[in-house]
């Protein structure tokens, strides 16, 4: 999806209520990022999500190797730190 | 009576079609012979109509954009003689029926409206629409223009609208207020669509999500964040000046947790994560939780 034509634009701002967003817990911040923006969708990959989330806010795909993707039965998805127990 | 003379008899005009063809032939050359006034749009083609018929024409400077007077060189060739007056420029366009627009901005190199009224039903148009020659455009204005059944051509700013509204939209849009947070008086449907559109465009990592108003209260934050990773709030109480406990549901399961209400960030998750509670927020949190497997925590 490209925000940089009009059509798109109107269509949006006119409802906007369907988007699914991928939400990232990293290093101690937490951030939105629409998955059309990642140019991905609920069913996209591990290792795609990932690799995309790392190229948007520009880290090394391997500073994701602790991190667990959830797939919420909304269509949104969390990338956040594996979490240890006890 | 021969076929010829039978046919001829059976057309209503008796018109003689080498005749007509004859004659307009005649009428094309003659104003095509003459200069003429239109608007110019860079790398598109002008047309003329004569009697009706819609002639098409290459300018010979293909760099040239506005109001011209043309003149026929070649067949489907014309040539910019000179500017037009503002007189010729408006008898042109008083020729054509005038619409209300609302300026949005340019995408690639082209400026982009939305119709002021969406009752006018001269037009079919829901959508965008193309504005060419736009003089001094500011986002949010109100623009007369006139429309030839293929284009929309600027006529003037609207002096019916008070540019005090789009002058406020303007400053919106810099201060950066959410579509859902915008308060311009007087500013109609069509002015707040516009405004959406171009804070969508603004912000293109959210993709097209505008965040609810209400949401930049504690109590809606806590829910949306919990809503997203499909938990629901239960209820929540304030721990001191910035704490708060909340409790939710997850898959059934209640959980009390302590986190930050200025940015979601757990302080206490309520489960034992090794001293690590701090590594989440309360959205990512709700997973942890589902892995987990411990039932109700409270």
């Amino acid at each position: 999806m490209s925000t940089n034509d009009p059509t798109t634009l109107f269509n949006l701002a006119n409802d906007n209520s369907t988007a699914t967003v991928l939400h990232l817990r990293f290093q101690g911040r937490s951030r939105d990022i629409a998955l059309d923006t990642l140019a991905l969708n609920a069913g996209s990959p591990d290792d795609d999500v990932k690799r995309a989330v790392a190229q948007f806010i520009d880290v090394a795909l391997a500073d994701f190797d602790s991190t667990v993707i959830e797939r919420h039965a909304n269509g949104n998805l969390t990338l956040r730190p594996e979490a240890v127990f006890g | 009576m021969t076929r010829d003379e039978r046919e001829k008899k059976l057309t209503p005009s008796y018109l003689d079609p080498l005749d007509m063809i004859n004659r307009l032939a005649a009428e094309e050359e003659r104003v095509l012979s003459r200069a003429f006034v239109a608007p110019v749009v860079r790398g598109r083609q002008v047309s003329v109509r004569v009697d009706g018929i819609a002639y098409a024409m290459s300018v010979s400077d293909r760099n040239f954009q506005g109001w011209a007077i043309l003149k026929s060189s070649a067949p489907n060739q014309a040539i910019v003689c000179g500017a037009p007056t503002l007189h010729q420029i408006k008898a042109y366009l008083n020729l054509l029926p005038r619409f209300r627009l609302v300026l949005l901005e340019e995408f690639d190199r082209q400026l982009w409206s939305l119709q002021a009224h969406t009752a006018d039903s001269r037009a079919q148009i829901s959508g965008p629409i193309p504005i060419q020659l736009a003089q001094r455009p500011s986002r949010f204005e109100t623009v007369c223009a006139r429309f030839d059944g293929t284009t929309f051509w600027y006529e003037a700013a609207d002096r019916r609208r008070d540019p005090a509204v789009a002058r406020a939209l303007r400053e919106a849009l810099q201060a950066d207020v959410a579509p859902e947070q915008l308060h311009v008086l007087n500013a109609v449907p069509q002015e707040k669509l516009a405004y959406r559109m171009l804070w969508i465009r603004k912000h293109p990592e959210l993709g097209g999500r505008i965040p609810a108003a209400a949401a930049q209260t504690d109590l809606q934050r806590i829910e949306t964040a919990l809503n997203h990773a499909g938990a629901q709030l239960d209820g929540f109480w304030s721990e001191g000046t910035d704490q708060v406990s909340v409790r939710y549901v997850v898959d059934g399961h209640t959980h009390v947790s302590r986190i930050r209400p200025s940015d979601l960030a757990v302080v206490s998750a309520g489960i034992c994560l090794s001293g690590m509670d701090q590594d989440f927020d309360l959205t990512s949190l709700v997973g942890v939780m589902r892995e987990s497997g411990y039932d109700d925590e409270y």
